[in-house]
């Protein structure tokens, strides 16, 4: 009841919330949408696995970072990344916080709308910022933002 | 008592002499507001100057870490359209011009979202043709390549370095300084990736198709 109350409290003749925060990654598109109920809060062009899968189903963000260091890889693809700016893991019962993927900037390529990644969700940096404020990460018992990873050509 | 009485006319006098000249000075200050519109108004004939009419449109895209901007401005006038393309800073500095080109055909000159390397260094902006799309890479200083040439064009580049393949787009930035070019072969439906590495201006065929 408080949370509905909330929904449409207006504060200066604003509505200052217009739901739950959800992020959508179409792996088909290399699209990301980022949603505050009905509200598009951001579309942009993402990088997306191409040596390794991205997984898709719905997850939470677990932790934001705002920069953190990412190794990974074997032999020719490996990689070992310091600084990369704002990290958001996430995970879900089927993908654990220990196997690492998340949204995050990128400063080594910029390639975005095609595949480009390890697995993580590649995002222009100054995208990747907007995002990492308006994101939630958990806070006691509420869980972080919600994030769907699918692909729109095999639904 | 005589004295007395000339002081007392002489101060009548000049009291009624200060009156009548204050009054005809204030008389005539009055703002004359019905004598301002009664002369007739004189007719003013307007002759409209030409302006030539020209079509403005401005396009941007920041560099990934939003520290530049790359700004293409094309005026589109009865004889064409002209593009200038400039990169500003978020710093004092002041904006660099990169390119400056009228053109009197169908060429239509846009700036992709990945245009920046991930340095900062370069951009490229796609020119599109009823034929054939190409590429010109530049350097974001505003400098020219070796040689003065002042940009890349990727299309002569490849033709005569790849003659075997024709490019179907350019995507983005691998690196620092290898773009992504997808190319097919002229005799078959086979797709490839190449890397155009701009230090030797050569192409690098991949393994890896870049969808």
């Amino acid at each position: 009841m408080l949370a509905q109350d909330e929904q449409v409290r207006p504060v200066l003749g604003i509505r200052t919330s217009r739901g739950e925060k959800h992020i959508f990654v179409d792996l088909a598109t290399q699209t990301l949408s980022a949603y505050e109920g009905d509200y598009l809060f951001m579309q942009t062009p993402v990088s997306t696995g191409l040596w390794g899968k991205t997984p898709t189903g719905e997850f939470t963000i677990w932790v934001k970072l705002r920069a953190t260091r990412m190794s990974g890889g074997s032999g020719a693809d490996y990689y070992d990344l310091p600084n990369v700016p704002y990290v958001m893991f996430f995970s879900n019962n089927e993908v654990p916080a220990s196997t690492g993927f998340s949204l995050h900037g990128t400063y080594w390529h910029n390639n975005f709308g095609h595949a480009m990644s390890h697995g993580c969700v590649n995002m222009k940096t100054t995208d990747a910022g907007k995002l990492f404020e308006w994101a939630d990460a958990p806070v006691g018992q509420k869980n972080g933002t919600t994030i769907t990873i699918y692909d729109s050509k095999s639904v | 008592m005589k004295n007395v009485q000339f002081v007392f006319l002489t101060l009548v006098g000049v009291t009624l002499v200060t009156g009548v000249v204050f009054f005809t000075l204030v008389r005539n200050n009055k703002p004359m507001s019905q004598s301002v519109f009664s002369a007739p108004i004189p007719t003013i004939s307007m002759v409209p100057t030409q302006i030539p009419s020209y079509n403005a449109q401005v396009s941007s895209m920041d560099s990934p870490e939003g520290s530049k901007t790359l700004v293409l401005q094309k005026i589109q006038d009865s004889k064409g359209a002209t593009y200038s393309a400039f990169v500003s800073s978020k710093s004092d500095e002041p904006a660099q011009q990169v390119f400056y080109e009228p053109t009197f055909d169908s060429k239509i000159l846009s700036i992709p979202f990945n245009t920046w390397s991930p340095d900062n260094a370069y951009v490229f902006l796609k020119e599109t043709t009823p034929t054939i799309d190409n590429y010109l890479v530049f350097q974001s200083s505003g400098n020219s390549f070796s040689n003065d040439v002042p940009y890349l064009s990727i299309q002569e580049l490849f033709k005569k370095n790849v003659p075997d393949y024709t490019i179907e787009d350019i995507t983005g930035w691998a690196g620092p300084n290898l773009l992504i070019v997808n190319a097919k072969l002229i005799e078959e439906d086979k797709k490839v990736s190449f890397w155009f590495e701009l230090p030797s201006q050569s192409f690098i065929q991949l393994g890896t198709y870049f969808k």
